[in-house]
């Protein structure tokens, strides 16, 4: 067999699957939000050209959609990657043992259907969860608190479902940071912290950036914390979508909004990269 | 600023077992010491134990008898080089140099002085301390460690290895510099190395270690002619150890002989101990050539000869030298 065919016909499986998965139904989508809105009780009116949707989109209530997603997506990959590189960090002290204990039990919840995660939280956490009913028996409160339906729920829902990956990424990067570059820095003088900053951090630099690109293209397209942990003022790109095509059955203005999102998530996967580049530019 | 070392009893323990065994010695202030052994004998595990990366199990260090057995590692003023270096990849060599200097606060244009100093010194161009680590050849970075290491002035220079990783080339010329460095910035030093021939050129003293025990320290021309055993004796290099009653001297005990102090040719004549053997063995090396014997009596002689005329395996010659130039080795020693 010709040598130089070879990788091509390697790639044929993935490539074929992504096209067939992935390209295809993108295409689809984006001929579908160039369609009419529906009347009555079609999904929408086939052969017809139309920008209408995007422009509807544009409207206060979509703008409020529009940075209630951004933001959640940020708050989400800050409060996990703090946290996360907090665990990494704390684990990383631990002995081999306890390492292996720590990961099982964060990567625990990644086992099972993150459905099924959100569900728990929210058996955890609602009015007759769990921590209520504690709470009431113990007489410690009258009324149950309100504990879910609200941003900050969302917020620990999606965290909960982002922080076991971000744990695990950041602790492999500490790991290969040497231990005698380490050393190194507190024999020429450095205090603990001053290792951690001057040197540790900077050289995690790169993994953060990878893993908070992963972290705001997951969280942009955040959908289950805010549809059962948050009130319908959380609601985000995805929860749009559903609710336009399975709850209203407005397809033309669910893909308008999907084709949206992907390029939101395009855009803020190019970003870091578009700053590195400034960055060293300047220099 | 350079100061004495002293080691008192100092024990290491990892998993019950002694990597560090009751090792104890003083070296004065501006001396070099090497601490030769094979890989596994604790002698880097010494060398952290100095440095305060180890905390030790029992003992003592003295830097000009003030006790640093509990000062942390940041606060003991020592410079070490590591034997990977440990550059910090994502600095510059200048930021390197300059790391400690910056750490203690020191003003830019102060700081840039030392660093620019101190490459100097170490033979580092300008051009070169503005590159990153992983941009610079085996040999610069080492510079680039060894003026880290020196630039805040540390009362003392650890060197692990400092030579292993790098070409023959570039060792030879870079063991020669840090020796002249040593005496140009007058800095006790003490290197960690397998190589008895850097061990042999470089130091005001070696320490022998096995199995982390301190075997013996001494002068660089005692401890290769008048070793106290036998691990010492051959790990100085090519040796001949031999019972000493063979040469009909009565201790029992082993003699020791340099191969090179060995006689061959016409100035046989002059030695007063001369033996005859046949040649099993000849192995030419540029500027000598190694030629294994065997006596009659079937002991072996290794014999380093400048010019030796063309030996064929197999034919008989004499060899020769002054019985006083045979030591004794004073100990049992187990293993030969």
């Amino acid at each position: 067999m010709n040598k130089k065919l070879l990788p091509y016909i390697l790639i044929i499986p993935a490539l074929s699957l992504i096209i067939l998965t992935i390209i295809t139904p993108l295409f689809l989508m984006i001929r579908i939000s160039l369609l009419k809105p529906p009347e009555g009780i079609s999904f929408y009116i086939p052969d017809t050209f139309s920008f209408q949707n995007y422009l509807s989109i544009f409207d206060a209530y979509g703008i409020s959609i529009l940075i209630n997603t951004i933001i959640f997506a940020v708050e989400v990959t800050v409060f996990s990657i703090l946290f996360g590189f907090g665990f990494a960090i704390l684990i990383q002290e631990l002995s081999n043992l306890w390492r292996i204990i720590c990961f099982t039990v964060l990567l625990l919840p990644k086992f099972i259907s993150p459905l099924i995660v959100i569900f728990g939280l929210q058996r955890l956490l609602g009015n007759h969860g769990i921590i209520n009913e504690l709470l009431i028996k113990m007489h410690l409160i009258i009324e149950p608190l309100d504990l879910i339906r609200n941003h900050i729920a969302a917020l620990i829902g999606e965290i909960y479902l982002t922080i076991p990956f971000v744990t695990l990424f950041l602790f492999s990067q500490l790991n290969s940071v040497d231990k005698e570059i380490h050393n190194a820095a507190l024999g020429l003088g450095a205090s603990n912290y001053q290792v951690f900053r001057k040197i540790t951090l900077p050289m995690c630099y790169p993994g953060l950036i990878i893993i908070w690109q992963l972290s705001i293209a997951w969280n942009l397209g955040s959908f289950l914390g805010p549809l059962f942990l948050g009130n319908p003022s959380n609601a985000t790109i995805s929860c749009e979508v559903y609710h336009q095509a399975f709850e209203i059955g407005n397809w033309p203005l669910a893909a308008a909004w999907s084709v949206l999102m992907t390029a939101i998530i395009m855009a803020f996967l190019w970003l870091p990269k578009l700053a590195i580049s400034l960055m060293f530019k300047e220099n | 600023m350079t100061k004495k070392i002293k080691l008192e009893n100092l024990t290491y323990c990892f998993r019950e077992k002694k990597a560090v065994d009751n090792i104890s010695l003083s070296l004065h202030s501006k001396k070099f010491l090497t601490i030769l052994g094979p890989s596994g004998c604790g002698k880097t595990t010494v060398l952290k134990l100095i440095g305060g990366y180890l905390t030790p199990t029992k003992g003592s260090i003295f830097i000009d008898d003030i006790d640093i057995t509990s000062t942390s590692a940041s606060s003991r003023q020592i410079g070490m080089v590591f034997q990977n270096y440990a550059l910090f990849p994502h600095l510059s060599a200048r930021k390197n140099i300059s790391f400690p200097l910056e750490i203690r606060k020191l003003p830019k244009n102060e700081s840039d002085k030392k660093v620019d100093a101190i490459s100097e010194i170490i033979g580092l161009t300008q051009k070169e301390i503005e590159r990153k680590p992983s941009e610079l050849s085996g040999g610069q970075q080492q510079r680039v460690a060894l003026a880290r290491a020196l630039v805040f002035e540390p009362h003392l220079l650890l060197l692990d290895e400092p030579l292993a990783n790098l070409d023959k080339t570039v060792k030879t010329t870079l063991s020669n510099e840090i020796r002249r460095l040593q005496r140009d910035i007058n800095i006790t030093t003490i290197m960690v190395t397998h190589d008895h021939e850097e061990a042999l050129s470089n130091s005001d003293l070696i320490g022998v270690m096995d199995q982390g025990k301190l075997l013996e320290v001494n002068d660089p021309k005692i401890i290769y002619d008048n070793p106290n055993s036998v691990f010492v004796a051959n790990y100085l290099g090519e040796t001949n150890i031999i019972p000493a009653n063979f040469f009909n001297i009565s201790k029992n005990g082993m003699a020791h002989i340099r191969p090179e102090k060995i006689k061959i040719g016409n100035q046989v004549n002059e030695c007063n101990w001369k033996k005859t053997g046949i040649i099993t063995g000849f192995t030419f090396m540029g500027a000598d050539s190694m030629i294994n014997l065997k006596t009659n009596e079937g002991v072996q002689f290794k014999i380093l000869s400048r010019d030796p005329p063309s030996f064929i395996v197999g034919s008989s010659i004499t060899i020769g030298f002054d019985i006083e130039s045979i030591w004794l080795i004073p100990d049992n020693h187990k293993d030969l």
